[in-house]
């Protein structure tokens, strides 16, 4: 399993509908607006991924 | 109280020759507060800017009127509904008196009538309804009497002129019968003569007189002054001698000279007059194209309107074989239009829902509906139209010499014919009969309108020839910078590239086929808004492949696509999207690398985990580009390519092409010093763009040819515009402005040269060495033909062909 860095889900990554690649780096998530906050500033989510960071894309699920 | 300066455009009549243009510059330049004035004498039109606070148009007006020329105002009478009582009728004329371009307006009331005299070139008809409607009222009848003033004034002209000539060669053949055949003894004979010519010289030549006296009165002399001295002088002494025989023992008499002298001149003017009518034949073919009248949905209701009443925003309804009367977007229907009123394309051009329409163009297979989106002055055509009618006016600099040759010419050449017949019968002792004919021939043989129509008429046939072509040329300076040009500067980018990208190369591996492939692409891009996506997508439609939506689809930027259809992972992307799957893509990696070398995108797709493999797309050269480039290398001419991009790009592109050099990594904002450093070279540059982006460069060069994309067309920049986004444009622009360039160095020759030998062999220079003297009625002749043959040699460019 892969975490979505944004929200901090858990996601299958064989199974994930969403991912994106940064520095040759495949990430996942759980939704559009996930990766869409990623794509927008990778940087911010992938200094730590224990804490959990603030979810603005918007889904209740998340 | 300050206010900007004015502008104005008038129609004059009465002009008879370039002097009278120059005669009205001269009055008009004088007058305080006008700024600047240019007579157009071919278009016989003045364009004159003023400053309003110091004189007004009515003023302009009467200073040409006192010149001797008429401003010439557009008369017009509508019925009026809707007024009740008088006051209705003061109401009307106070609002339309009021406008500027107005002279006068009076309301009948019985009638319910309104006549309007304007100047139909500060304000249109459909203006004057409108001043009437806002008041209050309709305008029930459409426009009823006198139209097109300016058509009907040249009409008038070339009638009055077929009388005359009519007239004065039924009185001249009588006469010519009593020269060769006295049938009655001398004294009678010549009394007979008498008669038959006077009415020649006072009846048909009083224009002449006019002219000449309207000339006198402004302080100059004109060739109507010529023409009058010198028939006048026949007459006079012909006269003199019939009635006072014992004075001039054993003289003969010449009025037959006079009266032929008169009866050439008419038909020379007459030929000129027909002839000036077919060199603006082109640009009033334009004028003429717009549609009358639009069908519009109103509230739901199909109605028919004038095109002048059609506003922006109303849905326009047209059928088949019918007319687009305004510019709009299509908002229902399928068709193929004409627009080779616009662009010059015979081809019609398949419009749908969302695409532009134009004014003007014929729509030929089916119904469409469209919202219009210009109207009136603000329409393609109607912006065409200003464009050529302000070219027309324009002057190329080589103008100014026969200008100021022909301020001295008529001054010069009264004083050669004195001299000549002063020295003939005091120094050369020759005959008072000897002299005298020199004294005429010297006169009429003299010839300043070839000077003055040579430009004007080559120009007027040069423009409209472009404008029928879709190529419109702004001015005279281009004409004359054309001639000299040495280098041309193409924009790369939607100029002689297409300006999007295109698949040019799919090479699979073995396992799959070149369709596969390409299939597999364009589902991986089906929902890309990437411009390489949506060249694939484009490339799978035009070969009719079955295009599957797919399953997942992500966006990995700055490495490609991956998506999922029917269980399988399709990968699209660059090298960087294949590693990070762990993909060996070195089977490919040289025939990527040359594909890059060649300027071209090369795409990898991966199915899976099997590199299936590569898809090259390229921002690829217009059609016709390598062949304009090759014929202007033929012409002489640099051919230089500019761009943006970066030097492998850019070598690549100019490689196919053969440019002579290429700026590459210039921005936009650079482009302009590029053309400066160029042109402080020496040379003479013209810049090849889109119009938008490449203005100041278009600015900076001495001719800037736009390039418009068929009806979308950036009418402001350039020097030329080309409708269509076709570069062969370029070679025919080029090639046009120097044949009627060609057309006016000729005129011009001729018309120089023509006075420079005739006048000293009128004068009996050579009459020493050839023992024979110019009859004046071959001079009237050979002045008669000189300026037919400039507006027929200038007319001769309406066969222009070129040579691409």
């Amino acid at each position: 399993m892969a975490k979505d860095l944004v929200c901090n889900m858990e996601v299958d990554e064989k199974t994930a509908k969403y991912k994106t690649i940064y520095q040759g780096k495949y990430y996942y998530f759980c939704a559009p607006g996930c990766k869409k906050s990623f794509e927008a500033n990778p940087q911010k989510y992938i200094g730590g991924n224990s804490s959990a960071q603030s979810c603005n894309c918007g889904h209740d699920h998340c | 109280m300050n206010r900007e300066n004015k502008k104005i455009t008038l129609n004059i009549g009465g002009m008879s020759c370039i002097n009278c243009s120059l005669t009205i510059e001269k009055a008009l330049s004088k007058l305080n507060g006008v700024i600047h004035a240019t007579v157009n004498f071919a278009a016989e039109k003045a364009i004159i800017e003023y400053n309003p606070d110091i004189v007004d148009q009515k003023t302009i007006e009467n200073t040409i009127t006192e010149a001797g020329y008429r401003v010439i105002h557009e008369k017009i009478m509508l019925q009026i509904g809707g007024m009740d009582c008088v006051n209705c009728a003061q109401s009307i004329e106070k609002a339309l008196n009021c406008k500027e371009g107005v002279y006068y307006a009076t309301v009948n009331f019985a009638t319910e009538k309104v006549t309007v005299e304007y100047n139909s070139e500060q304000l249109s008809l459909a203006g004057i309804k409108k001043i009437i409607q806002d008041v209050g009222y309709q305008v029930i009848e459409p426009e009823k009497t006198v139209q097109d003033a300016e058509g009907k004034e040249r009409q008038r002209h070339i009638q009055r002129l077929k009388i005359l000539l009519a007239a004065s060669v039924a009185l001249t053949i009588p006469i010519i019968l009593l020269m060769l055949f006295p049938v009655l003894p001398m004294q009678q004979n010549n009394i007979l003569m008498f008669i038959l010519a006077t009415p020649v010289q006072f009846i048909v030549g009083w224009t002449f007189y006019v002219g000449a006296y309207k000339g006198l009165r402004n302080k100059t002399a004109n060739m109507d002054t010529l023409i009058a001295m010198g028939t006048s002088t026949a007459w006079l002494y012909s006269t003199a001698v019939t009635f006072a025989p014992s004075l001039f023992p054993g003289a003969g008499v010449f009025f037959d000279t006079a009266t032929m002298i008169m009866s050439f001149i008419l038909l020379g003017k007459l030929l000129d007059a027909i002839a000036k009518g077919r060199t603006s034949e082109a640009i009033r073919k334009i004028m003429g194209l717009q549609a009358k009248t639009a069908i519009i949905i109103r509230n739901g209701v199909e109605q028919e309107i004038p095109i002048e009443d059609v506003q922006v925003g109303d849905i326009v309804v047209v059928r088949p074989g019918e007319k687009i009367p305004v510019d709009g977007i299509v908002t229902e229907g399928y068709s193929a239009i004409d627009e080779k009123v616009i662009t010059g394309e015979s081809i019609p051009v398949e419009k749908k829902s969302g695409d532009q329409v134009v004014g003007a163009t014929m729509n030929k297979t089916g119904v469409l509906k469209f919202k219009a989106t210009k109207v009136g002055k603000n329409t393609v055509l109607a912006q065409i139209i200003s464009l050529v009618e302000d070219a027309l006016s324009s002057k190329a600099p080589i103008q100014r010499l026969a200008d100021i040759a022909s301020g001295y010419f008529v001054p010069t050449i009264i004083i050669t014919a004195t001299l000549a017949a002063l020295a003939w019968y005091f120094i050369a002792g020759a005959t008072f009969i000897f002299a005298l004919t020199v004294f005429i021939a010297v006169l009429i043989v003299a010839c300043p309108c070839a000077l003055g129509l040579a430009t004007p008429t080559a120009i007027m046939v040069g423009v409209g020839k472009g404008a029928e072509n879709g190529i419109l040329i702004k001015n005279g300076e281009t004409l004359e910078a054309a001639y000299k040009l040495q280098t041309v500067v193409f924009d790369k980018t939607g100029t002689l590239t297409k300006g999007e990208p295109e698949v040019t190369d799919v090479i699979p591996t073995e396992a799959f086929k070149e369709d596969q492939l390409l299939q597999l692409a364009c589902i991986a891009e089906k929902n890309s808004e990437h411009p390489l996506g949506e060249a694939i997508v484009k490339k799978a439609k035009e070969k009719g492949l079955q295009i599957d939506e797919p399953d997942v689809f992500n966006a990995l930027p700055g490495y490609g696509v991956e998506v999922e259809h029917k269980g399988t992972k399709i990968l699209l992307g660059n090298r960087k999207l294949m590693e990070a799957n762990n993909l060996d893509i070195d089977a490919f990696d040289t025939k990527m690398k040359g594909l890059e070398e060649e300027g071209k995108t090369a795409m990898l797709l991966a199915v899976d985990t099997q590199l299936a493999g590569l898809i090259a797309v390229a921002d690829t050269l217009k059609e016709h580009s390598a062949d304009a480039v090759k014929t202007l290398q033929q012409m002489g001419l640099e051919v230089i390519m500019i761009t943006g991009d970066n030097q492998r790009t850019a070598n690549a592109i100019a490689k196919q092409l053969g440019v002579n050099g290429v700026f590459f990594e210039v921005l936009p904002s650079e482009k302009g010093s590029e053309i400066k450093r160029l042109q402080s070279e020496g040379k003479v540059v013209a810049m090849v763009g889109d119009g938008i982006n490449d203005a100041p460069a278009l600015a900076q060069a001495n001719i800037g040819i736009a390039v418009g994309s068929g009806t979308d067309v950036a009418i402001e920049t350039g020097d030329i515009v080309l409708v269509k986004n076709d570069l062969r444009d370029v070679v025919v622009a080029i090639q046009l402005s120097r044949a009627t360039m060609r057309k006016i160095r000729q005129n011009l020759f001729w018309a120089f040269f023509y006075n420079i030998v005739l006048v000293p062999l009128a004068a009996g220079a050579f009459y020493p060495i050839i023992h024979v003297l110019f009859n004046p009625v071959y001079a009237a002749a050979a002045m008669a033909s000189s300026s037919v043959t400039v507006v027929t040699n200038a007319s001769l460019l309406r066969r222009f062909k070129p040579k691409i």
